[in-house]
């Protein structure tokens, strides 16, 4: 009885250890989700065939967001087309609670939890600005972000805020911090 | 005795509140030291001919320059920048303070020795970025434990620039407060005197 008590345990907490893997939130993706991969790949991943309705239709536009599920849970897939036409992922989006960063930071996290998670990196913790019909920004009061980078440009994870809690994320590449 | 005590007291602290009020950091200057002004303005409150060898020069673009002097007492270094305020007319003003002394400090308390995350909780409507290193706007100085955290007014945040534009910036190590520096990005004089 003992001997098959533990060996459902190893066989639980292999399970969990294999889950938290498959969501876990990096600058670089979550998962197995890398930014970068290309089409092919992600397909493989996503075990389902993406139909495209922009890129490859619209020969001017390069960029193209489709819905898809990943292990059970919504994303928001940021497709591009490159210069060499290999359609690669450019972004992830998501609002799961089973995504997680290695030190736990996910839905729910604080802004400060995410400032002290993140010691050395870049980060940019901002209200978000909207802009009515006079062109004049204005500062939300519930709604902000906060960007996190390892460097000035790369890879970054974007958490998307309301009254000072995460309610989703992004993962993307950011090539210009000009301000 | 009593009267004479009573006396003394008011008067040490009627001075502490006037101090305190002299080294107090806002987003738009350090106590009567404000962001904008010009150099005759800063003279004037300094008591001192301030010698800003760029600003006479009209040959090589040489718009900005910096002086070290003393603000009650404490050691500040000023920022100036070329502002036209009519065809080949200039003067310098203002657009920056750095300053690391322990007596200056926010309204809320904020100054040397101050934790990061304080500031973040204080200043949480606005735009604040942390940046590993001492990040100027010349170059970024590397070493442990070194950050940089700025506060951006709104303007700043949405580079409004028909507005003055105000930052406040905190130099840390480990975490801490050591200096700080208030700059600005002023509105061009010349579009304000059209207005």
């Amino acid at each position: 009885m003992k001997k098959i008590v533990s060996l459902l345990f190893i066989l639980f907490a292999t399970t969990v250890v294999a889950q938290n893997k498959d969501y876990l939130l990096s600058t670089d993706g979550i998962g197995v989700l890398k930014i970068g991969m290309p089409l092919a790949e992600l397909q493989k991943l996503l075990q389902t065939k993406i139909t495209l309705k922009v890129i490859d239709i619209d020969s001017v536009r390069l960029t193209e967001t489709v819905k898809a599920k990943y292990k059970g849970i919504d994303v928001e897939i940021n497709l591009y087309k490159r210069q060499d036409n290999i359609i690669i992922l450019d972004g992830i989006s998501s609002g799961s609670p089973l995504c997680k960063t290695k030190s736990g930071i996910g839905v729910g996290s604080t802004k400060l939890q995410i400032i002290a998670a993140y010691e050395g990196y870049h980060i940019d913790a901002t209200p978000v600005f909207e802009y009515g019909s006079d062109n004049k920004p204005k500062k939300n009061k519930t709604k902000s972000t906060v960007t996190v980078k390892e460097d000035v440009e790369g890879y970054a994870i974007i958490f998307n805020l309301l009254n000072n809690k995460v309610v989703s994320f992004d993962v993307l590449p950011i090539y210009d911090d000009e301000e | 005795m009593k009267k004479i005590c009573l006396l003394f007291f008011i008067v040490a602290a009627s001075c502490t509140a006037t101090q305190k009020k002299d080294h107090i950091i806002s987003m738009n200057g350090l106590g009567s030291l404000k962001l904008g002004m010009s150099q005759e303005e800063v003279e004037k409150l300094l008591n001192e001919k301030i010698l800003l060898p760029n600003s006479l020069d009209t040959i090589n673009s040489n718009y900005q320059d910096t002086a070290k002097l003393k603000y009650k007492n404490i050691d500040v270094q000023l920022e100036f920048d070329r502002s036209y305020f009519a065809p080949y007319k200039f003067r310098m003003r203002l657009i920056g303070i750095r300053a690391s002394s322990p007596l200056c400090k926010t309204a809320s308390g904020i100054g040397a020795g101050t934790d990061i995350l304080k500031i973040i909780a204080d200043y949480d409507s606005f735009h604040v970025k942390i940046q590993p290193g001492y990040v100027t706007y010349y170059e970024t100085e590397e070493g442990k434990g070194k950050s940089t955290l700025s506060v951006l007014d709104d303007a700043a945040s949405t580079m409004d620039y028909y507005s003055d534009a105000y930052t406040m910036v905190f130099y840390l190590l480990n975490k801490k407060v050591v200096s700080f520096e208030l700059k600005a990005k002023l509105k061009d004089e010349r579009a304000s005197a059209e207005e």
